[in-house]
């Protein structure tokens, strides 16, 4: 769980500068969806997908990625390709 | 089936300014053939962005009504003169326009082109409501953009449908909005035109 909390807190980290509105951020949890709660468009996903790859040092696939909607849906994706 | 999407893109958003030379946002987005074009084209940030909207606007068109399709933006392919995009077995018409400081691009099925506009939002005005004005500047007065319930979506609500004084009209519309600009494509029926342009009121 900590370990969860630990990764949570990152990806919240990089999600920051994409997110126009700073106080969005505020209230996130694992069901934040990054598209319609933090109104990241399409091409600033890519940008996140990318910075989760280097942060983590993993591979993101297309269909990995495409699975991404919300906070935890990358929390998720991060621990299994860590695991 | 009847397919329309489209996609605009605000050339001045800050966001984007060098992406079109980062490689590995370029590798994620482009199939093989689009990166050679890229590499060697004129306005990279501007061919960048125009595949970027087409694949967004197929997208848009494709998934509509059909059942859930997975998006990567390198498995939408699109023709080097931008006349056409495709995916899989499935291969649309694409108009890219550039209007003002942004790109946009509509993708369709069929043969007749979809009535489409880009336009600035006014002072306060929400992106979705622009859209809407502008649908309504060529659609005529009474129309309302709705959008039904739809749980698997990505905001819970599937695509918006058009309605004249509560009336469904037969208007397969797309709404699109970046930056400081919104955007619509919609492929219109006869019979949804407004009465100045309706081809069975003519004057007597």
């Amino acid at each position: 769980m900590a370990q969860q909390q630990e990764v949570m807190q990152k990806v919240v980290d990089i999600l920051r500068p994409f997110v126009k509105s700073p106080e969005a951020l505020s209230a996130v949890s694992m069901e934040t969806s990054i598209l319609k709660d933090l109104k990241v468009n399409s091409a600033r996903l890519v940008d996140i997908v990318l910075e989760i790859e280097d942060q983590f040092g993993i591979a993101v696939s297309d269909e990995a990625a495409d699975k991404v909607k919300t906070v935890g849906d990358a929390v998720s994706l991060i621990m299994k390709n860590a695991a | 089936m009847r397919r329309v999407g489209d996609d605009v893109v605000d050339l001045d958003d800050p966001a984007i300014a060098t992406t079109h030379v980062n490689e590995r946002f370029v590798a994620r987005v482009c199939a093989e053939p689009e990166r050679e074009a890229l590499a060697s084209a004129p306005d990279r940030k501007l061919r960048l962005w125009s595949l970027f909207a087409a694949k967004e606007a197929a997208y848009k068109a494709i998934a509509r009504g059909g059942p859930p399709l997975p998006f990567a933006h390198r498995r939408f392919v699109v023709a080097d003169g931008l006349t056409s995009v495709g995916h899989g077995e499935v291969e649309l018409s694409l108009c890219v326009t550039i209007d003002g400081a942004c790109v946009h691009a509509v993708a369709w099925s069929g043969r007749a082109p979809p009535l489409a506009r880009t336009g600035l939002l006014r002072s306060l005005e929400t992106p979705g409501a622009a859209a809407r004005r502008l649908l309504t500047s060529c659609l005529g007065d009474g129309i309302e953009v709705v959008r039904p319930p739809s749980p698997g979506s990505w905001d819970g609500y599937g695509p918006p449908a058009v309605e004249r004084d509560g009336a469904p009209l037969d208007v397969m519309v797309s709404l699109s909005h970046d930056g400081r600009f919104a955007s619509f494509a919609a492929l219109i029926g006869i019979m949804a035109l407004p009465a100045a342009s309706d081809p069975s009121s003519k004057p007597p």
